[in-house]
């Protein structure tokens, strides 16, 4: 009779020795549960992240097609007017938005919108009153009360505000007083978080907070797609000079871009921590099938055929499989909380403003997670369950050529893996791979390491053997000789620990050489004694003007011999909005670092003030743009070309910036706002006692941020440490699923080995030397681990600095080499290994020697 | 008897391993016919290849060359996974080391192979409690092998040959890991079962004793298998 059908007693078989062998399948658990949490907070906070961004976008754009916009000094308000009385029968809002923060509010940067309710209801949903979103009564009060504003009924809730609270709103430095003159009742979740992080005003409330009177940040317009080139044209006809019709997509297209490659990048590390949990996986259900190779033997002769074989061992693997991936589902969402806000923190420092005070529970990425996991178990388990089932029955039964069987494996996945890597450096160094394609060749780099690295131990342990031996005594013959002998589970665990350290060795290097970059970098670029901008404004590009009392005090403020000025603003260009960066400091072109230049520093600086530009590295990579080449900006006068005389390296920000002439700027926009000021103080000045005083003086008005070149270093390399925290944790993560796989490995040996450290106990071995030879065993394993890593780690770093930054950010790293991160990875390996090896050497110093013999 | 009969025929058979770069050949041009209900001994030395036998009759290992037929299937012609489903349906097993699956009841690891034949399990279950039950292990049904002696884990062994109702039984120094009063109980109970089921017995043992109950008693040696007097 056929069966096809395992047969119950069978699947008794596979799930009983899970269950009588708990601390290999609670040691799996752990190594699939962290690798799947891991996976599924990161992914969480991706998509939250990127959830927020798409509300954010909505929230602030809605369904607007398009915008008129006019750089930094906004639109005439009758432009509008204009537009409106033109017949033109098109939706069209005006907007004027504004950062701001409120101590009510909790003090996180909020987008205060100033909006014309009446022209708001076909772009954004939330004001739509023929839902009944909002009360009549909170819309009369938006324009009869001054000051008034609308906030979601979740943030009044939040803060414990309700209509009538007042509030304190800073802008531009100023504590201004407000009102919630009603709340917004959001019709869904999606709704609820578009609104979070958003005040609504009326456009003139704005106008008047933000002291742009009568001016307009745009214009929102919903043109039909039918007949658009005309509408289009009709509409450029009638703008006036400098305002330009941008499509709404473009504004965020390039924000989006980088956002998903620091999104790329950290999915790619958690990913790591799943490949180091595949070693653990594999390593378990090696132990698994070795440990039971008689009774499948058994099985075999009893007429269970290989495929029933196959099925049993994959089969009990997929269920471990299956419950760690729920309880990875289950961890991921508890890590997904500090995963969001370490994600939403390097956003907000790096790339934009954001809010995200929801955690998104998205369904894919649960889904995802739990495939993940399964997929991690089916691919790691595969192999053993392979190498059970197609064993004949005799072979089963036969440990040592079971072991033989397992070192030709390891010799043809050894060649297998020196090809995978060898491959994939190659593409790495030849191809101009993209960014995924990078990531997917660096780990084809890794998994070849690793698999190379068995036959290294199987080719060292002998040699080590004989150093040991002279040294040490018969345990330092016996140890190597062990760790070489049970390759089928040493290997697995000295290949995770490897990937798991040079990942490690990696990522630090590339840390610490993407620090050293940007401190030597402020070394050149940072040479004035204090620095100022508007209190709560970005650090590294600060957008809000500053007043201009405070500069004209500045200018004449005793022991000052030089003041700089500099103005970040965002204008429009063909390709989507763009940071302008315009100083006066004559010497800049000397305190730059030139990626790319035409003549000296000073010649460079020469250029710029006759109407060329320099632009960062980010940017030219992004754009495409070379020394040479043009940059069009939308200018009041048009479009216009700006040659480029300088690529400089700059690490303020992934976007990219275009740095000119500050009076060149004011001339082509007409702008005279600062948003930010530097200056040079006299000899024998005490710099920090002036800080002091500028901040308490100059701030009567405006509340500033001064200080000093030493603070504002400082401050600069506490947000590089903080966008980096969300890896370190990555690595730490990945290391402790190393270390589960090499407590698990040494557990499967020491369970394994009962019956020989009977036999060593009998003939003599003291306790102590048991404890030594179990320890010597991990360490051997550790230490082979942590050297194999320190090439690997390098060649990691090698790929991210050069390879991964530049296709993900723009920025071209250079290598610091240091030391510290080899030391502390060796250390941290050999520590991992050893601190494996102590519940082993415990449990086989305590089992008596009659009854570890009697064990088979 | 003429051949026409014979349960098991073999012809020609020959085995051999590599052994440090040389072919040891093990048997060599072995030639047998069993009748139904026949109990053999195989007595040979350690190493003269009597497991080798057994295995190649079991299908476990593979012939060099030579036929072995076993009700009209030659068993040499087959592959890997008719073998399995021949040995699954017509093999019974009992090892020298027992070979009890520790995670499965006493009752379980009986009731296994005839699951694996697809008898419906409760009519598995009533076979293989009515063999423990001629065992001597009534009422031990629930307990795992861990708890038995070694001369209980082998009636285990033995009810299990038996309950899938197989052609042939082989048995692997049924009684090399026992003590000699164990031993003796449990060739006593292997011969009167096998004998009751009318089941041919096919043992490999070096005790001669044990092969003093067989029909027909064999020597392995250099390879041969060769005919042993018929013993008073």
């Amino acid at each position: 009779m056929k069966r096809t059908a395992l047969a119950p007693s069978l699947i008794k078989v596979g799930w009983r020795y899970l269950l009588t062998h708990p601390l290999q399948s609670l040691l799996m658990l752990v190594g699939i549960a962290l690798g799947v949490g891991v996976a599924v907070s990161v992914d969480i906070a991706n998509a939250s992240a990127a959830q927020a961004f798409e509300l954010s976008t909505e929230a602030v754009a809605g369904k607007a097609t398009h915008y008129i916009s006019a750089g930094p000094l906004g639109l005439d308000e009758q432009t509008y007017v204009a537009l409106r009385t033109a017949g033109l029968e098109l939706p069209m809002a005006p907007v004027l938005s504004q950062l701001v923060t409120s101590p009510q509010l909790g003090d996180a940067p909020l987008q205060l919108m100033g909006i014309d309710p009446f022209a708001e209801q076909p772009f954004r949903s939330y004001l739509a009153n023929d839902d009944q979103d909002t009360p009549s009564s909170a819309l009369g009060a938006f324009y009869a009360i001054p000051g008034a504003v609308l906030l979601s009924t979740d943030m009044a809730e939040q803060y414990g505000l309700s209509e009538g609270s007042m509030l304190e709103l800073n802008i531009n430095g100023m504590a201004l007083p407000a009102m919630v003159a009603g709340l917004l009742q959001p019709r869904d979740t999606l709704s609820a978080q578009a609104l979070q992080g958003l005040l609504l005003a009326d456009i003139s409330t704005v106008q008047e907070f933000s002291g742009r009177l009568g001016r307009l940040e745009r214009i929102d317009l919903i043109l039909p797609s039918a007949n658009r080139d005309a509408i289009i044209a009709d509409l450029e006809s009638r703008l006036p000079q400098g305002a330009v019709l941008l499509q709404s997509e473009s504004r965020n297209q390039s924000v989006e871009q980088m956002t998903t490659a620091f999104r790329t990048n950290i999915t790619a590390l958690s990913l790591l921590g799943l490949v180091v949990g595949v070693f653990l996986i594999y390593n378990t259900v090696t132990f698994s099938v070795v440990q039971r190779r008689q009774s499948f033997g058994t099985l075999r002769a009893l007429g269970v055929s290989s495929r029933e074989i196959f099925a049993i061992v994959l089969g009990e693997a997929m269920l471990v499989g299956i419950v760690g991936s729920l309880i990875g589902l289950g961890l991921g969402i508890l890590m997904g909380r500090g995963s969001v806000a370490l994600v939403s923190q390097t956003i907000n420092d790096v790339f934009y403003t954001m809010t995200v005070r929801e955690v998104s529970l998205p369904t894919q990425s649960l889904v995802k997670g739990a495939l993940l996991g399964m997929l991690a178990t089916f691919v790691a388990a595969i192999i053993p369950a392979w190498e059970a089932a197609k064993s004949p029955p005799r072979r089963t039964l036969s440990r040592s050529q079971l072991e033989s069987v397992s070192r030709r494996t390891l010799a043809q996945a050894s060649l297998a893996g020196a090809l995978l890597a060898v491959a994939s450096a190659v593409a790495l160094a030849r191809l101009n791979l993209q960014l995924i394609p990078s990531f997917g060749a660096m780990f084809g780099v890794v998994i070849g390491a690793a698999l190379v690295a068995p036959f290294i131990m199987q080719v060292s342990m002998p040699l080590l053997a004989r150093v040991l031996a002279p040294l040490i005594g018969p345990l330092g013959r016996l140890a190597p000789r062990e760790v070489s002998a049970s390759a089928s589970r040493t290997s697995p665990a000295m290949a995770a620990l490897m990937v798991a350290v040079a990942v490690t060795i990696g990522g630090s290097l590339m840390v610490s050489s993407f620090r050293a970059s940007v401190v030597d970098w402020m070394e050149v670029i940072l040479r004035d004694d204090v620095y100022g901008s508007v209190a709560g404004a970005s650090i590294s590009e600060p957008q809000e003007a500053i007043a201009p009392e405070a500069l004209e005090r500045l200018q004449t403020w005793p022991g000052i011999e030089e003041a700089h000025y500099l103005r970040n603003v965002m204008v429009d260009s063909p390709y989507g909005p763009l940071m302008l960066a315009a100083n006066n400091n004559p010497d800049d072109g000397e305190e730059q670092v030139y990626f790319e230049a035409e003549g000296t520093g000073t010649e460079v600086w020469q250029a710029v003030q006759n109407g060329a530009v320099i632009i960062s590295e980010p940017l030219a990579n992004r754009l495409e743009l070379g020394l040479g080449d043009n940059i069009v900006l939308y200018t009041p006068d048009g479009p216009r070309d700006f040659p480029i005389a300088a690529i400089f390296s700059d690490y303020t920000s992934s976007r990219g910036n275009i740095t000119l002439w500050l009076d060149n700027y004011r001339a082509i926009w007409g702008d005279q706002s600062v948003t930010a000021f530097s200056a040079v103080v006299r000899a024998g000045t005490d710099v920090d006692a002036m800080v002091a005083e500028l901040q308490r003086e100059l701030s009567s008005e405006q509340l500033l941020h001064i200080r000093s070149n030493s603070t504002l270093r400082a401050e600069s390399l506490s947000v590089f440490d903080r966008t980096f925290l969300i890896s370190s944790a990555l690595h730490i993560i990945t290391t402790n699923v190393a270390f589960v796989g090499v407590l698990s490995a040494m557990l499967s040996l020491q369970l394994e080995k009962q019956r020989q450290m009977g036999i060593l106990k009998a003939i003599g071995l003291t306790v102590c030397q048991i404890w030594s030879l179990t320890l010597l065993e991990t360490g051997l394993i550790g230490a082979l681990s942590g050297l194999l890593a320190l090439p690997l780690g390098y060649v990691i770093a090698q790929v991210l600095l050069g390879l991964i930054n530049r296709r993900s950010f723009g920025w071209t790293l250079r290598m610091h080499f240091e030391t510290q991160p080899f030391a502390e990875a060796l250390l941290v390996a050999i520590a991992a290994a050893l601190l494996a090896g102590l519940y082993p050497a415990w449990r086989a110093s305590r089992r008596s020697a009659a009854n570890a013999m009697r064990f088979d | 008897m003429s051949a026409l009969t014979a349960l098991l025929r073999i012809h020609g058979l020959s085995k051999s391993y590599e052994e440090a770069g040389q072919r040891r050949p093990i048997l060599r041009n072995v030639d047998l016919e069993i009748q139904p209900g026949e109990f053999i001994a195989v007595l040979g030395s350690s190493g003269s290849g009597k497991s080798t036998f057994l295995n190649l009759i079991s299908g476990i290992d593979l012939a060099d060359s030579g036929e072995i037929w076993l009700q009209g299937q030659n068993l040499v012609t087959m592959n890997e996974a008719e073998r399995t489903l021949f040995r699954r349906n017509h093999i019974g097993f009992v090892f020298q080391f027992f070979n009890l699956l520790p995670t499965l009841t006493v009752l379980e690891n009986v009731t296994l192979p005839a699951e694996l034949r697809g008898t419906p399990l409760k009519q598995a279950q009533a076979r293989a409690t009515e063999l423990l039950a001629q065992v001597g292990l009534a009422g031990r049904e629930g307990s795992f092998p861990d708890r038995l002696s070694g001369g209980e884990q082998q009636r285990v062994a033995i009810a299990r040959a038996l309950s899938h109702d197989p052609l042939l039984v082989l048995a692997d120094e049924p009684t090399g890991n026992l003590d000699e009063e164990t031993g003796a109980h449990i060739m006593a109970l292997l011969e009167q079962l096998t004998r009751q089921a009318g089941k041919n017995l096919i043992m490999a043992t070096h005790n001669l004793e044990n092969a003093r109950l067989a029909d027909r008693t064999l020597r392995m040696h250099e390879g041969k298998l060769v005919s042993e007097p018929a013993r008073p």
